[in-house]
């Protein structure tokens, strides 16, 4: 894991409230293990894994599997490590927002969270995937599905309800976070050239600046 | 860097930038405590000792990966660079690349879309297969948009600062020599910068000259020379073909005005953090620095 030999470095940074279970989502992600024990985040973590990404093509092809090395910091929720907490955020490619299943007040700021992170993230729009913890506490359950999946829609970011004890949805949260950034990825580099395109293409103008126009709406950069 | 920063090591002493500046008024050390806080205010919201520790330990975890990637990124430039310096052809009559002519009686042609130059289908790689419209890029073209993907540079908004590999083969892994890379690699990209530009400005100004331009590629290329035996040592397989010849292509992505003013904004930013006055005596607490800390080179655009 100390070595330098992967294609890309990939830094997602999970946030929400404390105790809504952030530390052990990205424990369950990285060792496959629980710790039912709660102790609390002091100011700032990471952990790293180092997985393989395979791009699915437009044509349904599997591209070439790429070694992406995963840095995924870890934030304390408390409200006193705050500005401590959203100076990283500017460096987080992704964001894992999560709240508690069984606390309706996490799901509630969920909002503030997300304001946060218009301020302080890399752009305005940053990728971001929702999940609902403790997913497996049914009998607790104080947050219908129903109702975070439209607070999901409203934003546009995808929705996974998610469980530390039993890792359930965590590695679909965080790959489809990994998707979303690998794509976003894709299209910041296409477009840096697309000036040049343009300029370049006779009788296509219309349709390149169209593609622009769409594209602007959508990458972050 | 990182001696720097701790203040150990060498005595040197470096101007503090935004990043340090703010994380140390988020950490309420060094001079930018908030004095409008109450005693109460301040004690209660302050790290003890022992949360600092702990906050500190994970930010130097941080550095050390970030120390990776920079000499993983090094290894990316070092190899486009490579691929650079041996173009054989003027991309016009020949091939860019393996200078092989091209025309009625030579070899068939495409044309890179990101450089404007002409290379043999073998040099070139399709950029979007299955698409109405093939997208042709020549190999050293392709491979800058892979090292912009790879380094971050999408992200960052520019190439993120880096560390050139060793010139001797066997390298040390010794933690205290790990630090010295650091610092020549300061001045390592204005310098890169200067001579691509003037490469690429004397190849436009010459380029049915093949001569001439290959002397002027040479002595440009003299402040880094590379010893044909650190190539065979490199775990990346060579690409490109060997040769003294040398024409740049276009580098970097054309940037959308509003980047600009916001890389200008930042620039100020670090002339108005110049102005600051030296910090007397030894700061009560290690500074830490930000990881993933960013020092973007604004690639010259032709």
């Amino acid at each position: 894991m100390s070595d330098g030999d992967y294609d890309y470095l990939i830094k997602f940074l999970a946030l929400g409230d404390s105790g809504v279970g952030k530390t052990s989502v990205l424990y369950q992600y990285t060792d496959g293990k629980f710790n039912s024990k709660f102790i609390t985040t002091v100011g700032i973590d990471f952990r790293e894994k180092r997985v393989v990404y395979r791009a699915n093509g437009p044509d349904g092809a599997v591209g070439r599997g790429q070694r992406i090395h995963l840095q995924l910091w870890d934030t304390a929720g408390q409200e006193r490590f705050r500005s401590l907490t959203t100076a990283f955020f500017r460096d987080a490619m992704g964001f894992l927002l999560l709240f508690d299943l069984t606390n309706e007040q996490s799901f509630l700021n969920v909002r503030n969270w997300i304001s946060q992170l218009q301020m302080h993230a890399y752009c305005e729009n940053p990728d971001i995937v929702l999940c609902g913890n403790k997913s497996d506490l049914e009998d607790q359950r104080a947050v219908k599905e129903e109702e975070a999946r439209e607070l999901a829609e409203k934003y546009g970011i995808p929705y996974f309800e998610t469980s530390a004890a039993n890792g359930t949805n965590i590695s679909h949260a965080i790959e489809m976070l990994l998707d979303l950034i690998m794509k976003r990825m894709e299209r910041c580099v296409d477009k840096s050239w697309i000036p040049e395109g343009v300029v370049r293409s006779n009788g296509h103008t219309s349709a390149d600046q169209l593609s622009e126009e769409k594209e602007k709406g959508l990458c972050g950069c | 860097m990182a001696d720097t920063i701790f203040s150990s090591g060498n005595d040197q002493w470096v101007c503090p930038n935004d990043r340090q500046l703010a994380l140390r008024a988020k950490l309420q050390t060094g001079w930018s405590v908030h004095t409008y806080q109450t005693e109460k205010q301040r004690r209660s919201q302050c790290l003890s000792p022992g949360e600092l520790e702990i906050i500190l330990q994970v930010i130097q975890r941080a550095e050390r990966l970030d120390i990776l990637e920079q000499q993983r990124i090094g290894r990316l430039v070092e190899r486009l660079e490579t691929m650079q310096r041996n173009v054989m052809g003027n991309g016009l009559s020949q091939c860019l690349l393996c200078g092989e002519v091209l025309g009625f009686l030579g070899s068939s042609s495409v044309f890179c879309k990101d450089c404007r130059k002409k290379v043999c289908t073998k040099c070139g790689i399709e950029a979007s297969p299955g698409q109405k419209r093939p997208l042709w890029l020549c190999k050293i073209c392709s491979e800058q948009r892979e090292v912009w993907k790879r380094s971050g540079a999408w992200f960052y908004k520019g190439l993120p600062k880096y560390i050139l590999p060793l010139k001797t083969p066997g390298r040390a892994d010794d933690p205290h020599f790990r630090p010295l890379p650091v610092e020549p690699t300061e001045t390592q990209p204005p310098s890169a910068e200067t001579s691509r530009v003037y490469t690429w400005a004397r190849g436009r100004v010459v380029s049915s000259d093949s001569d001439s331009d290959s002397d002027l590629s040479s002595s440009s290329l003299e402040d880094r020379p590379l010893p044909s035996g650190v190539k065979g040592t490199k775990g990346d397989k060579p690409r490109g073909d060997s040769g003294a010849s040398m024409e740049s292509p276009r580098l970097g992505p054309a940037r959308p005005p509003s980047h600009l003013s916001g890389s200008q904004s930042s620039l100020g930013s670090e002339a108005g953090t110049g102005a600051t006055e030296p910090q007397g005596g030894t700061p009560a607490q290690p500074e830490p620095r930000v990881p993933g800390k960013r020092h973007t080179w604004a690639t010259p655009r032709y």
